[in-house]
């Protein structure tokens, strides 16, 4: 192809998929912008607005003044934390030991591990399961059950099976212990996958809630997307939100449409968990692809 | 050595958070499943409340979001009734799931609060609900005398009553058309289709607000991009509507009868003029409040809300108190003219079958139905917060009564306590609700535009006395509505193809199975 014609073909290439990301991109303005709306612009420009001429915090305020949504986000918290750093823990300790060749019952173990990902428990004996832990209305129900990830046991276990040998021996000739090796070499060279795993792990915590559903009885520990599905399904949401507190004013531009009380749940929602993607995303990439070469 | 030391103390350390953890995994827990079962070691720690039975409602929710810790309405029942009440509130998707799931575990909720029958009916299947709730009937006068046979009928299976009936609500919703649009084009309110359709033209033609603009359509809908919306409702000016019904002695349905297609020709109109609001099909319920609000739509189908919700929406300053007036269908046919028909129930109380094993636990929910219900104490406490959170319920003329938000701290912090009252509320109450601080002008024109809807000719509700093969009514309904948007946007012309495949894909059966229950039932002759 003469030079040329490469760049009509990446000039026209670009511009295809400039657009088609301009798309893309479009229902995700809308909730930001949305957001940003008080009552008298959302009349005012017809309810479908990608750019905000007067943006205004003021469906945040609304939704901040009660305790509900901080709560919830509270809960989603400390259940996306811990139950990512335990999943992590226990999906190392089970990856690196099956990763032993000469490890006793090895094959059993694995097939055990493994078959949970085309079998499951089913939701209810699950839930009797948990209910007889003693696990109901507590934040361990919505981590136990999911503590250990048969994928990223798998992910995981490639990753230590490909770490040559020689290293091992070279820290074993060292006097390092099975703790020490573990700690010191085998996990930080599969920092990557971790770091992928631990992304997986993190957002599927943030985005659950239907465990907490079935599982919680006690509002306290209910996730914030659970909140926002509950909120979503009420019919009631721009009349509360609007009577609230000292802000129960007639003038549209003091209140807040229950479009935009939602795509403020939505931001809300999402934005924390976005943020912690640019400090993984390096050790992401490279761990999406290290587990494919073998050797 | 110091390598041994300092290994020991990382192994210490691990083998102590694995203490704390499992310590905290085993004490944070439900240490004895739900309220439903009376906890002995509970009872001993309750003092004064040792006797209290639990008694626990799980509900469809208006709101469905969390009470506070220190929650006076559950404070209210609780001493009232002397019991101990845990309230469930989930929205109708997620409620089936949940009581699923606790009746699957042997920890059912005692009382279930459901608009589905379907639920009712499948719970009932698994026999884990009270066989038969009539003789719980004469204690619970409050209900039973506000039901009519037909509500009775909707919830007895083989002879027995399966659940509760609520008593039905009467409809406000009817047409609404902007009054002071009529008379800045001098036009009449509209009696007919035509004249409803030459109503609708001059709305979007002739500039009825008279800001020089042409910005303005005759009509709207909101129909979410899945179906026609709430216009779908003006199918009643041609005849009946709703379900399989009874005409002329015979099961009947809109599409058999030509009801369907005169609607259909109708709004095609609409669409081939451009009269309508072209998002109609797209738009939600709320995307299309501004143009419905921002003075762009002259015809709704609306409660009498639309008055406050029109006046909170511009400013409050009284100038949309009474631009809106609520009239009778327009008439397009002999039978038309009407407006759907109300529910036969406006919900159903089931009893867990563990619930009616326990004598006094079944008498203690009996008290508490018939205490909460209206006209009693305790449907004023639950409902309007009168007792529990110092709300006042203030007389006004011919029965009506008024209550302000204004004054209510805890529901405004905790939106999640109006769930009390969901189980409960009914408009026999003649309460208007209002942000407003005292009965004004908005509040007073909405009473009467509901009451005025309340008037209005509805059809009877013969379909829902029927039991169908829910899979057929569901294919044919899909069927219609991929059917109809495309009828009405010119990409199907052929109504009677329609009418010949509907019948095929289980019309035809349906109509049957429906005549013969209404035989059955004495409804045909």
């Amino acid at each position: 192809m003469s030079n040329g014609n490469e760049k009509v073909y990446q000039a026209v290439s670009s511009a295809i998929v400039l657009g088609l990301t301009l798309l893309s991109a479009i229902p995700l303005i809308y909730v930001i912008s949305m957001s940003l709306v008080n009552e008298q612009e959302w009349i005012d420009r017809g309810g479908f607005i990608l750019w905000p001429q007067n943006p205004t915090l003021i469906a945040y305020e609304r939704l901040f003044q009660g305790t509900a949504v901080l709560q919830a986000l509270s809960a989603t918290v400390v259940r996306t934390v811990l139950g990512t750093a335990l999943v992590l823990l226990m999906t190392t300790l089970a990856a690196y030991v099956l990763s032993k060749r000469n490890l006793p019952g090895r094959k059993p173990m694995l097939f055990f591990i493994l078959v949970t990902i085309l079998i499951g428990g089913g939701l209810i004996p699950t839930y009797l399961v948990v209910r007889d832990l003693h696990l109901l209305d507590s934040v361990w129900a919505l981590i136990l059950p999911g503590l250990v990830d048969s994928w990223s046991v798998l992910v995981l276990k490639q990753f230590f099976e490909n770490i040559p040998g020689e290293l091992e021996e070279s820290a074993v000739i060292d006097g390092a212990g099975e703790v020490t090796l573990m700690c010191k070499i085998m996990i930080p060279m599969a920092a990557p996958a971790m770091a992928a795993i631990g992304l997986f792990i993190g957002v599927a915590h943030w985005n659950s809630w239907f465990d907490a559903l079935i599982y919680l009885d006690d509002s306290k520990w209910h996730p914030i997307q659970l909140l926002i599905r509950n909120m979503f399904s009420s019919s009631e949401i721009g009349a509360q939100f609007n009577n609230a507190g000292q802000h129960n004013a007639f003038n549209p531009v003091n209140r807040v449409s229950a479009e935009s009380l939602k795509m403020a749940l939505v931001v809300i929602g999402t934005l924390p968990i976005l943020c912690v993607y640019p400090f993984l995303q390096k050790h992401f990439m490279k761990g999406m692809y290290l587990g494919a070469v073998k050797g | 050595m110091v390598k041994s030391l300092t290994k020991g103390k990382v192994w210490m350390t691990a083998a102590l958070a694995c203490a704390v953890l499992l310590q905290t995994a085993c004490g944070n827990g439900n240490e004895g499943g739900t309220a439903s079962s009376a906890d002995p070691s509970a009872s001993a720690t309750q003092g004064a409340s040792s006797e209290r039975v639990n008694i626990e409602l799980m509900e469809v929710g208006w709101v469905n979001t969390p009470v506070g810790d220190n929650d006076p309405y559950k404070k209210w029942l609780d001493d009232k009734f002397n019991v101990n009440f845990k309230l469930t509130a989930l929205p109708a998707a997620d409620l089936e799931a949940k009581i699923l799931t606790r009746f699957a575990s042997q920890e059912p909720p005692d009382l279930i609060f459901t608009y589905d029958k379907n639920q009712i009916l499948k719970l009932q299947s698994q026999g884990v609900l009270m066989e038969d709730v009539t003789p719980l009937l004469e204690k619970l006068p409050s209900i039973n005398g506000a039901l009519d046979e037909n509500a009775k009928t909707f919830t007895t299976l083989d002879g027995k009553m399966i659940a509760i009936p609520r008593p039905p609500e009467p409809g406000n919703w009817t047409v609404m058309v902007r009054k002071d649009w009529l008379a800045n084009l001098g036009l009449d309110i509209p009696k007919t289709n035509d004249e409803l359709m030459n109503v609708i033209r001059k709305f979007t033609t002739d500039d009825p607000d008279k800001n020089g603009k042409a910005d303005t359509w005759g009509i709207s809908s909101a129909g979410g991009g899945s179906s026609l919306g709430e216009i779908g409702n003006f199918q009643g000016m041609f005849g009946q509507f709703y379900g399989f019904y009874i005409q002329d002695n015979a099961a009947a349905h809109a599409v058999t009868t030509g009801v369907h297609k005169q609607f259909l020709d109708f709004v095609k109109t609409l669409v081939d003029e451009k009269t309508i609001d072209p998002d109609w099909y797209t738009q939600g319920w709320e995307q299309r409040k501004p143009k419905l609000f921002g003075n762009k739509i002259g015809v709704a189908w609306y409660p009498g809300s639309i008055v406050a919700e029109h006046e909170s929406l511009q400013e409050n300053k009284g100038n949309y108190v009474d631009v809106w007036e609520a009239i009778p269908m327009p008439k397009g046919s002999e039978n038309g003219g009407v407006r759907g028909p109300s529910g036969l129930v406006n919900g159903m109380y089931a009893i867990s079958a563990n619930a009616a094993k326990d004598p006094a636990k079944l008498e203690k929910i009996a008290q508490l139905l018939e205490g909460v219900s209206y006209p009693n104490d305790g449907y004023w406490a639950l409902r309007w917060g009168v007792g529990p959170d110092g709300q006042e319920v203030l007389d006004l003329e011919d029965g009506f009564k008024f209550y302000t938000e204004a004054q209510d701290k805890y529901r405004k912090e905790y939106p999640g306590a109006w769930d009390y009252g969901t189980w409960i509320g009914t408009s026999r109450d003649k309460v208007l609700q209002s942000t407003a601080d005292e009965p004004n002008a908005t509040g007073m024109k909405q009473l009467e535009l509901d009451e005025k809807a309340k008037g209005f000719e509805a059809t009877k509700n013969y379909n829902d006395l029927l039991e169908l093969d829910p899979q057929l009514v569901s294919d044919i309904t899909k069927m219609t509505e991929e059917f109809q948007i495309k009828y009405i946007l010119g990409k199907e012309t052929d109504y009677d193809k329609f009418v010949a495949n509907w019948k095929k894909a289980g019309g035809e059966r349906l109509l049957e199975d429906a005549e013969k229950q209404f035989k059955a039932m004495n409804l045909i002759q």
